[in-house]
């Protein structure tokens, strides 16, 4: 019984162990049409190769959080198997060369979440832990 | 002519913008220093002089939206080095244009815009986002300074097959400049690229196609007197060597091929070009190439580059004319026409550019967006020529150059 039970314990802490970091919600306005979008329509979107959210004339407005930041970092590495370094290069190279916009920044999540509630057209990306209400998630990136 | 649409943009542009409280404005900014081992050799505006001269360069870039789905995108650069040898440092639009989304995947671009030559072109300037002290100047020649920018519309698809993506650039418009005391214009000018994308990899092949005028007056009397030879001895060699030294609506054709594959902390680049006259006139033949392997380290990223590129010029009426001697021996022209014959055949000679470069370097990202960047090129010279290093009149020809470059890049 108590092998059990340490068995018990050591199996949860497992469970926990692999769940240390959290999901990552990517959510929209309420007020966005869109109901769900792909791993592949997010990744196209925030590397700004989607232009406008599928099967709508809404252009997007992207939010990033700072590319020093924890999610930051596991966000291009999910989405897009992007370093921040190599996210930086890129956004240069994108930027520069007249091809769009790159993301608004945002200082930390409080933020992102208030660029969202107030923007029809914001999409941004936060710890599916995190308080989620008057956003709409359109994907939930599993890690 | 080429600048009335830049002039419309630039007109209707305020009206609409200066009520617009979200433009952006963004920036980069590169010092180079650099030398090369060889006194007398040039390379861009180094010599064997540490120099700043060559590299160094800043751009301001602004963007905004006018209407929904409309924006302008415009970018002033200042840079010290141009092949033309003028205006250093002077301000130049090297982008200004009105984007339009059409669809969520097609663009229409209307203005000046940087042309697509290259995996790089677009951002040759903006040296924070590729590796090396400049693109590999095999591939990313100077005598395509008149041709940086165009001014025309372009149309930018991007769409899924399957897993991987393609994006096509259809563009037309206009390009002239000066290179080295020639007037060029190219009217027009027609191309597209393809580029295809993997999760680690790309492909492009880029196509570009005009009509070249290219005329130099100091050339005019070599074209006149060439003529006359041709009226003198109703021989059509001269008139080919007559025809050289003009291009008028020369139908040039630019062929490019890159690709780029990312494995782990290693990333390979390589792209080739092959330019060439289809017409009689003026005849430039081109073709370079260059693969570089990059290795990533936290943040260092060490790099090897190697690559070679050979310019012809005039291949064909060297080559009549080289052949003319059988009818007309040596001397037999009498003097003034021997003069102009040999010294013609030596002038266009003088062209040939060939070279064989391997460059080893690194790439340090000392802030998120600041890099610095060190670089050691070695210049094998082949065919006699200096390649792509100029050398200064009555410098000693040396077979190989060594050229060291230090680079610091930010991006605001």
């Amino acid at each position: 019984m108590r092998l059990l039970y340490v068995l018990g314990i050591l199996l949860f802490t497992c469970l926990l162990a692999q769940k240390a970091t959290a999901d990552l919600a990517i959510v929209v306005h309420p007020d966005n049409p869109i109901s769900s979008l792909s791993d592949k329509d997010v990744q196209k979107i925030f590397l700004g190769r989607l232009r406008m959210f599928p099967e709508t004339s809404m252009e997007p407005q992207t939010i990033d959080l700072p590319d020093d930041s924890a999610l930051y970092s596991r966000f291009y590495a999910r989405i897009a198997q992007m370093t921040p370094a190599k996210v930086r290069r890129y956004r240069a190279f994108y930027l520069f060369s007249g091809k769009g916009k790159v993301p608004q920044q945002a200082n930390d999540q409080t933020e992102v979440v208030s660029k969202i509630r107030s923007d029809s057209r914001a999409i941004g990306y936060l710890d599916a832990s995190a308080d989620l209400a008057g956003m709409k998630v359109v994907l939930i990136l599993e890690e | 002519m080429r600048n009335t649409l830049i002039y419309l943009i630039f007109i209707t542009l305020p009206y609409h913008a200066i009520a617009q409280e979200s433009w952006d404005w963004s920036g980069f900014a590169s010092v180079g220093a650099g030398k090369t081992n060889r006194d007398g050799m040039n390379f861009m505006n180094y010599d064997d002089h540490w120099s700043f001269d060559a590299d160094s360069v800043i751009g301001l870039h602004f963007q905004g939206d006018l209407l929904p789905h409309l924006s302008f995108t415009g970018q002033l650069v200042a840079q010290g080095f141009h092949a033309n040898d003028t205006d250093d440092y002077q301000p130049e639009v090297d982008w200004l244009f009105l984007g339009y989304q059409w669809t969520p995947t097609l663009r229409m671009r209307i203005g000046r815009m940087r042309t697509p030559h290259y995996l790089y072109s677009e951002s040759v300037n903006t040296g924070y986002s590729y590796p090396w002290a400049r693109p590999p100047t095999n591939v990313y020649t100077f005598f395509l300074t008149p041709f940086y920018n165009f001014d025309g519309i372009d149309f930018t698809w991007n769409g899924d097959l399957g897993h991987l993506e393609l994006d096509i650039q259809i563009f037309a418009g206009v390009m002239d400049g000066e290179y080295d005391e020639l007037d060029i214009q190219a009217e027009p000018v027609g191309g597209a690229n393809l580029t295809l994308r993997g999760e680690q990899w790309l492909l492009r092949y880029g196509l570009i196609i005009n009509d070249t005028d290219i005329n130099s007056p100091g050339w005019q009397p070599y074209q006149d007197a060439f003529q006359q030879l041709a009226t003198l001895t109703g021989d059509a060699v001269f008139e080919e060597a007559a025809a050289a030294f003009e291009a008028e609506n020369e139908p040039y054709a630019y062929h490019a091929l890159a690709g780029q594959w990312e494995q782990g902390n290693w990333t390979l680049i390589a792209e080739g070009y092959h330019i060439s006259n289809r017409g009689d006139g003026f005849a430039n033949t081109s073709k370079g190439w260059y693969t570089s392997f990059i290795y990533h380290i936290g943040n260092w990223s060490p790099y090897i580059a190697t690559g070679s590129y050979d310019n012809i010029l005039n291949e064909d009426a060297i080559a009549a004319l080289e052949s003319s001697y059988a009818t007309y021996p040596a001397g037999s022209l009498g003097l003034p026409a021997e003069l102009l014959r040999t010294g013609t055949i030596e002038a266009f000679k003088s062209f040939r550019s060939k070279q064989r470069t391997w460059t080893l370097g690194t790439r340090y990202d000392v802030l998120p967006n600041t890099c610095l960047k060190a670089e050691v090129e070695y210049f094998d010279f082949q065919a006699g020529t200096t390649g792509l290093m100029i050398p200064s009149p009555g410098a000693r020809r040396p077979g190989d150059a060594l050229l060291v470059s230090f680079v610091i890049d930010v991006v605001f």
